[in-house]
């Protein structure tokens, strides 16, 4: 248990930005010096997103096809990114290898996020022993570090890219349930919350109108973080063999692959390796803007 | 401004870090080497990456490539053998004779000999070491050493010191393997003194009478071992050698690359032809003589493989080009069968049995009419160039009508689920152990490969062969033992319960200052450490 | 604040209890027979009649839990699967590698993580700042196998400064006492196994603390800025040198505590990195310990070595939250 933040009485401020004078250049100009990296990163984490999305457009190859004649062919005009020991095409392997990686981390976030959600209001807004069990059940969650819950869950329920997905999504439930039942207790304690109760409203009507908007902030920054953590995560597993299967695009199995022929055809690792250190990086960028955009004050999250 | 000019310096890094590796590789020009036969120095310590190291050395049940050079390293039994010319060698025995009939042979022992620990070594003590799985007993007895099987004890009628120099080995029927058996790692004797000492866990403190000792063993990582000056033909030419463990090819090969390794032969393949193209980087490749095996067995009792004709559909689906050129980096041999070049009785001619035709296959099964797609599982062992191997083979059979499942395991589990007859179809190797084609046969053996990867029992041709394999070890005169292995690679192909993919010619990656690195036991994973020597 | 204590420690053997069910019911719902590959690896037959009745399906599940929770009441971990061997003894080996990886990768990036984040925060000039910080981000985004990689081949291969794998110079002679190589070869004055095992552990170190240093400058940077105000120190240059020094300094003191607990918390991330870092680095630690168990389907040594890296990281958080509340009582928690 960590203890978190020292003041909690005071609202959340929300951040407004002047509307009428300043000249929309200037205005962007300023946005930009102060959020480059995070536009960077946007732009980039964009790009990845809709390349992974419309795989079949932009791989120029079939990233199951063999063809043996071209293995280990180093970049050219015919394959930008060279091809494998299969003579697989490598540019093709890393578009749908995103693909395989962003449609993991964001399955596992969703599930996270709205398991996580779900505990966490109904843990700090119900309070009393339903609170209680659900913290110790995050708590035991909690005693497990990330990777080594993961590994777990993956060794009981065997390998393979849906039950990764799902060991990582169980592992970062309980991030998730702390931090949107400490926002809500806050929440929870303000007088208009108290006032609106006194007048009848419904929980629901309370949590979805006064709640949820202010929960938004602080969630987006850790999603952004978990979306990172779990990209690195997934990938790391399936380096690891523990994942996807022999022959399924995946940056880290690919990066596996590659290992052995570093000296011979570096291209073949270095690729997916950067294609994935890049998409972190700018995934990572997006979260610090927002977190320095949305509240410097918002601390309470380990990192 | 600064952060983008970071990341772009931060990437140049990397790629620049990646591009002088190559760049290091390709501005150096290749350099002849002199490879006259120079006085061996003495003197040294030569590294040896393995891809395992087994818990325990005990020659009763050792596993993997990294404990068999170590034991073959500490260990000497009765005789050796030359495995190119397949003659016997002495060993612990300066002489031997054998009757005329073949089932009565005198071993006369070399006097003076001792042990690593200081144990003398008598005829008494090699008899005990020998007759070890048969004595429950010897302190040193585990039952289950499965490895003994291998020497052929149950034709033995009796052994016996006859005095301190002298045993005695009485057969029940004539075995023309029976000498060259003894040069297996179960044939090598443990010194008594340990067999008393540590009893069932002399697999942790082996001390037998090979050219080195050992000096420190860590089981499933390393062996350390020292030359041992007593042993009888006299003091090895290297201090040291050292035996690791690696987890796999990546570790392997940077380890190479770094310096840290002498001579393994378990590096990536797709390395062979940078390394052969430029000797500058240190490294040399011996390539070793066809004398590994490899195939694909398949489980006869499993519907529908126990319709032969889908199994030979299975056998032409199969492009062992495609296999040699992108799995093994041209370092094989299109095969025939059963047994390989260098085996006595090898036939050439079923190279034009095993080879690629897919459209054959495809007929195959329509007239077995069989349902397609035939579900099957392909298990192999999740190292080396298997998973390649596999990749290429399920493409292949899938290309015809069957749909395969790839079984990805490690070690232990590949080698149990082999064993116990628990695989599909199975992609494995068997190497010329020792020069004799017996021992690659036995895999098609049904009692003593019962219940195996391709479980022989259930063929009916089981008896058929059984017979021609035991005449094989029974018949002396070698020219009739070629004439009966020669059936028996016809009827495997006939049978074809075990496909062959490959030999493999394997690369040896030896450094430059390593010497007189032989290519014929080496090929085999016999390496035999006594002939190398370190240029200083 | 002693009653916070007092209900942490008493929680603790709660937390062991569930920690060690989690995984014996997770390794126990496992598809197929999870001894198919043992009885046909281990020769001895005693021990598969050991393993045989501790995973047996033929028997019950409570069955098998109340012999799982009654060894470990005694501290008996079991036998391997794949070797026989007891766990005890695989532990007292592999532990005390990963330990010692771990606490020198902490003291790297507390170290390098503090100075950069001191660096960001006192300087004058902007670009400095965000130099920094987009190194920190940059190396919170390395994923463990890509630093490990790139390690190895700058500094291993290229440079030739350090060596590619293990945990020391298998040539050297050295005596096991305690195995943790910093006290026995300190005792035994063996300097140069010292050395050597100081060489193995740089890279695998520095590969898992490159990402925590990121973690750790970061929140160095935005916890002192939190105490002086982000536009302070910057346009505070009327003020004299030694006021800018005091309040730097006790801009860091205010930093420290979360990055303690940060530091607890990342210790989970470490030790997962370390699975990852040693199986690159061929290092003999608990990380690769697991992942071969994994991989060779060798539950018992899963089972184990699962609670032993969840306990350790249960004791030092609970040690780091005991350390931040004896700083700074005020805390309140929830």
């Amino acid at each position: 248990m960590v203890p978190i933040v020292k003041d909690a009485s005071a609202p959340l401020p929300v951040k407004q930005l002047p509307i009428n004078s300043i000249p929309l250049v200037k205005r962007l100009s300023r946005l930009w010096r102060k959020y480059s990296l995070a536009v960077v990163g946007g732009v980039f984490f964009t790009i990845v997103l809709i390349v992974s999305v419309f795989a079949p457009t932009f791989a120029p190859y079939d990233p199951m096809t063999l063809d043996l004649k071209s293995r280990l062919a180093g970049p050219s005009a015919a394959h930008v990114f060279g091809t494998d020991n299969l003579g697989r095409d490598v540019l093709s392997r890393v578009i749908y290898g995103g693909r395989t990686v962003l449609s993991g981390a964001f399955a596992a976030l969703a599930m996270s996020f709205a398991i996580g959600l779900s505990i966490g209001i109904i843990a700090g807004y119900k309070g009393g022993w339903l609170d209680n069990l659900f913290m110790r059940l995050m708590d035991i969650l909690l005693s497990f570090p990330s990777v080594l819950l993961a590994i777990l869950i993956v060794t009981s329920l065997g390998a393979g890219q849906t039950n990764v997905v799902i060991a990582i999504g169980i592992a970062q439930i309980p991030i998730f349930a702390r931090l949107v039942r400490s926002i809500v207790l806050i929440l929870v304690n303000q007088e208009y919350v108290a006032a609106a109760r006194s007048l009848g409203a419904r929980d629901r009507t309370i949590i979805f109108s006064h709640i949820f908007p202010n929960m938004i902030p602080p969630m987006l920054v850790q999603a952004t973080a978990m979306l990172a953590i779990g990209i690195a995560t997934l990938t790391a597993l399936n380096f690891l063999g523990l994942g996807v299967e022999t022959g399924t695009p995946d940056w880290g199995m690919m990066v596996a692959d590659g290992q052995k022929l570093l000296f011979d055809a570096p291209h073949v690792a270095f690729f997916p390796g950067l294609c994935l250190v890049l998409t972190v990086l700018s995934v990572n960028f997006i979260g610090d803007g927002l977190r320095d955009h949305l509240d410097p004050r918002l601390r309470n999250q380990a990192g | 401004m600064r952060s983008r000019v970071f990341l772009v310096l931060a990437a140049l890094a990397l790629i620049l870090s990646i591009s002088h590796v190559q760049a290091h590789n390709a501005t150096f020009q290749a350099t002849a080497q002199a490879t006259a036969q120079a006085t061996p120095q003495r003197g040294g310590t030569l590294n040896v990456a393995a891809e395992s190291m087994s818990n325990s050395l005990d020659i009763g049940f050792w596993q993997g490539f990294g404990a068999l050079h170590v034991i073959d390293s500490i260990g000497e039994g009765l005789v050796r053998a030359n495995f190119e010319t397949g003659k016997v060698l002495p060993g612990l025995a300066e002489s031997w004779k054998v009757s005329s009939d073949g089932l009565d042979y005198v071993f006369n022992i070399r006097k003076g000999m001792v042990f690593q620990d200081g144990a003398p070594i008598t005829a008494q003590a090699i008899v005990r070491s020998m007759k070890r799985s048969q004595t429950p007993k010897d302190p040193a007895y585990i039952d289950g050493m499965y490895m003994y099987g291998n020497q052929g004890i149950d034709n033995w009628q009796s052994l016996d010191a006859v005095d301190d120099n002298t045993v005695e080995l009485k057969l029940k029927k004539p075995n023309a393997t029976q000498l060259l058996v003894f040069t297996r790692p179960d044939g090598y004797i443990i010194s008594p003194k340990a067999m008393d000492t540590y009893g069932k866990d002399v697999g942790l403190h082996m001390a037998m009478a090979g050219p080195y000792k050992i000096e420190r063993f860590v089981p499933g990582q390393e062996a350390v071992l020292d030359a041992n000056p007593d042993y009888w033909a006299g003091k090895p030419y290297l201090d040291k050698i050292i035996i690791r463990a690696y987890p796999d090819e990546a570790s392997i090969l940077a380890a190479l690359q770094a310096g840290e390794v002498d001579l393994t032969l378990y590096a990536p393949f797709d390395s062979v032809p940078r390394i052969q193209k430029d000797s500058s980087g240190g490294l040399r490749i011996v390539v070793g003589a066809p004398l590994v095996d490899l195939l694909l067995g398949i489980n006869v009792t499993q519907k529908p493989l126990d319709n032969v004709m889908v199994r030979q559909a299975i056998n032409y689906a199969i492009d062992r080009d495609a296999i040699i050129q992108a799995g093994l980096a041209g370092m094989g041999q299109a095969p025939a069968s059963i047994l390989a070049p260098n085996d006595l009785g090898f036939d050439p001619a079923g190279k034009t049995i095993s080879h690629y035709d897919p459209t054959k296959a495809k007929q195959l099964l329509t007239q077995a009419g069989v349902t397609l797609p035939i579900p099957v599982t392909l298990s192999f062992e999740n190292d080396r160039f298997w998973p390649v191997l596999a990749e290429l083979i399920s493409n292949n059979l899938n290309a015809v009508g069957f749909k395969v499942t790839l079984d990805r395991l490690d070690q232990g589990s590949f080698a149990g689920k082999e064993s116990a007859g628990k695989t599909v179809l199975a992609l494995d190797q068997r190497s010329t152990f020792l020069p004799d084609p017996n021992d690659k046969v036995l895999i098609v053996d049904s009692v003593l490969s019962i219940g195996g990867m391709s479980h022989p029992e259930a063929l009916p041709t089981a008896k058929q062969l059984d017979a021609l394999i035991d005449s094989g070890t029974t018949t002396l005169d070698p020219a009739a033992r070629a004439g009966i292995y020669k059936q028996i690679q016809a009827m495997v192909l006939d049978q074809m319960n075990i496909v062959y993919l490959a030999y493999l010619t394997p690369p040896i990656f030896v450094r430059d200052r390593v010497q007189n690195v032989d290519t014929q036991g080496t090929a085999a994973g016999r390496v035999d450490f006594r002939g190398i020597w370190l240029k200083q | 604040m002693g009653v916070y204590l007092l209900r942490r420690l008493l929680w603790l053997p709660i937390v062991i209890w569930a920690v060690s069910s989690l995984t014996f019911f997770a390794l126990r719902i496992i598809p197929g027979n999870p001894i198919e590959s043992v009885r046909d690896q281990i020769t001895d037959k005693s021990q598969i009649a050991r393993i045989e009745a501790e995973w047996g399906l033929d028997q019950p599940v409570y069955v098998q839990y109340v012999r799982f929770m009654g060894d470990l009441l005694h501290g008996d971990l079991g036998i391997s699967m794949s070797s026989g061997a007891p766990i005890s003894v695989l532990l007292f080996e592999r532990i005390p590698p990963t330990v010692e990886l771990t606490f020198v990768a902490m003291i790297i990036s507390t170290t390098l993580g503090i100075a950069a984040g001191v660096v960001s925060v006192a300087t004058r000039r902007r670009s400095v700042d965000n130099v920094v910080r987009i190194v920190a981000i940059t190396g919170m985004s390395m994923p463990y196998f890509w630093v490990a990689i790139f390690l190895i081949i700058v500094f291993s291969i290229l440079l030739k400064w350090a060596p590619t794998s293990g945990r020391i110079d298998a040539s050297l002679k050295y005596t096991v006492i305690t195995n943790f190589m910093f006290i026995d070869q300190v005792i035994t004055g063996n300097w140069l196994a010292l050395g050597s095992w100081l060489r193995h552990l740089v890279l695998p170190a520095t590969a898992i603390g490159i990402t925590s240093t990121g973690f750790v400058a970061r929140l160095t940077r935005s916890a002192m800025l939190e105490e002086i105000g982000s536009d302070y120190v910057r346009t505070a240059r009327s003020k004299g040198l030694s006021e800018r020094t005091v309040t730097l300094r006790h801009a860091l003191r205010n930093a420290l505590l979360p990055i303690l607990t940060l530091q607890g918390l990342q210790f989970g991330a470490l030790l997962g990195g370390a699975v990852i870092t040693e199986a690159v680095f061929a290092y003999p630690g608990m990380g690769r310990l697991l992942l071969d168990a994994i991989l060779s389907r060798d539950y018992s040594v899963v089972q184990a070595a699962v609670i032993v890296v969840a306990l350790a990281y249960v004791v030092v958080n609970l040690l780091v939250d005991i350390l931040a509340i004896a700083v700074d009582p005020r805390i309140r928690v929830n």
